[in-house]
Parts: C-alpha cells; sequence; structure tokens
C-alpha cells in the first residue's frame, strides 16, 4: 500500500477533491490558456494528504509581455477572481516587471488566494524546478508541481521554518519508494549553488 | 487496537507516523477533506461578515494593506 499509483510517471492519488482543489482547479484552467506555471510550496504537502491550514497557494510563472499579462488579467476577473493589488491591468503590469508577487481570489472571498510568484531564467533554482514539472493527478484535477527531491530539499535547505521541516518530512515519508537519491545530488547542488547568490 | 511504529515524541515524529498511516488508510484522506473544506468555509463567513458584500474588495485591501500583506510597489 501506498497511497497513490505512477501512471505514466504522473502521481495519481486516490481521493475526493477538497474546496482547496477545486479552487486551485478553477484558477488554473483560466491561466493554462495564456501560460505554463509549477504549483510549488504548501498546496504539494497538502494535496498529498498533510494535514495542515493555508491561506495561500504559491505558483510560479515566467514574466510575460504586457499584452499576454493583459488577456490573462482580464481572463481571471471574468472568471470571477480579484487582485488584491488592484483592478486595473496596467497598473499591475508593473508588479510583473518588477517581478513583485501579486494575489488573486475568488469574488467576495480574501482566502485561499493564489499568489503569482514571477520569474525568469536568472533565477536558477526556481527555473530548474519549473523547467522539470512532476504532473499528479486527482480525480480529474491535473496539475504541475516541481520533483519531489527538489520540493523537499528546498523547504529543508532554503525555507527551513517549522511547517517547511514538517512539509519536507511528509514527502519524504509518503514517497519514499519513488525518491531517487540521483535526483537528491542533482537538486541540491542546484539549489545550494543558487543559495550562495 | 492501532500497532505504532514508534512512539511519537516530537512533532515531526507526528507528521512521520501520520504520512505512514495515510498509506494504508484512505480514509484519513476523507478527515483531511473535511479539515480543509471546513477551514475554507470559516474563513469565508469570518471576511464576509468583517467586510460586507458592497464594499468588499475596498475594505479587504485596507485590511490587507494595514497588515502588510499588500505593499506599495516601490516599497
Amino acid at each position: 500500500m501506498k497511497g497513490y499509483t505512477l501512471q505514466n510517471d504522473t502521481i495519481v492519488i486516490k481521493r475526493e477533491l477538497t474546496e482547496l482543489d477545486v479552487f486551485v482547479k478553477d484558477f488554473l484552467r483560466a491561466l493554462k490558456k495564456h501560460c505554463d506555471y509549477l504549483i510549488v510550496s504548501g498546496f504539494v504537502s497538502i494535496s498529498t494528504g498533510r494535514v495542515r491550514a493555508t491561506e495561500d497557494i504559491d505558483i510560479l510563472i515566467k514574466t510575460m509581455p504586457k499584452e499576454i499579462f493583459e488577456k490573462l488579467f482580464l481572463d481571471l476577473i471574468d472568471k470571477g477572481f480579484w487582485c488584491y493589488q488592484g483592478d486595473n491591468f496596467e497598473e499591475i503590469y508593473a508588479y510583473v516587471h518588477e517581478m513583485q508577487n501579486i494575489r488573486f481570489a475568488k469574488e467576495g472571498q480574501m482566502f485561499p488566494n493564489m499568489e503569482m510568484v514571477f520569474i525568469n531564467e536568472e533565477k536558477k533554482a526556481k527555473h530548474y524546478e519549473f523547467t522539470h514539472p512532476q504532473k499528479i493527478r486527482i480525480k480529474d484535477f491535473e496539475f504541475k508541481i516541481p520533483p519531489l527531491e527538489f520540493e523537499i530539499l528546498y523547504k529543508e535547505i532554503i525555507l527551513a521554518g517549522k511547517k517547511d521541516m514538517e512539509d519536507a518530512k511528509h514527502l519524504r515519508v509518503f514517497f519514499k519508494d519513488i525518491l531517487d537519491l540521483n535526483k537528491f545530488n542533482e537538486c541540491k547542488k542546484i539549489i545550494l549553488e543558487d543559495k550562495k547568490w | 487496537m492501532v500497532k505504532l511504529k514508534f512512539i511519537p515524541k516530537t512533532d515531526l515524529d507526528y507528521v512521520e507516523l501520520y504520512a505512514e498511516e495515510l498509506k494504508q488508510k484512505k480514509d484519513l484522506f476523507n478527515q483531511q477533506r473535511q479539515f480543509i473544506n471546513n477551514q475554507i468555509k470559516a474563513s469565508q463567513s469570518l471576511f464576509s461578515n468583517m467586510f460586507g458584500k458592497k464594499n468588499f474588495k475596498k475594505n479587504a485591501r485596507q485590511f490587507l494593506k494595514e497588515r502588510g500583506i499588500i505593499k506599495p510597489l516601490y516599497s
């Protein structure tokens, strides 16, 4: 018994969707039409069974030209999301340009929210996880997360708070059978190299 | 009677034990689902009462600014 199966390199977890899953699924449905993404941090552990509260779901997105961001922003608004930072896409694009995080929640709600973290190729570690995604599926909800080994080490080495260490422990134990020592070494090198800067 | 692999002492031990149990007991996912759904419902109810419907965004942004969650762009 493992609690999950692997189907063509996709991790499949047999459980019902939570309200949090549905929120992320709705957001991704709008976002995927405009850009690529990677879900990172707490939601990775929570979606695989860790029991803890969360208010925000972190999502990595590459910086993008204004015209693409305009379409993405307007589509999200059209699908019932609101942006914490403002209602005018021109103003919000300044955040994207400066690579400052922005957040979206459902209209009339504060939490949960999606925190968009903008990246580019200069952010080596983030760029690595973004370009080496792991697929995960729960019912009809499929999304991309970092390689498990990367996520574990990033939490242990870079974030290293209490909840991060607990998240990492959860992933280490739950996915013990599929974690790869060579991948750990590869990811550790990239994370430590990035940490120097 | 549940047979534990070890006696948990720290919070990390409990996380480890839970993750081990989760592999065997699918029902734990249902409990987790209940926990998450309740948390979201409670949060929705709290903030909807705090900020009302009409000026929700305006009040929410003020609240978020006061707590440093929304920061000026060039701060």
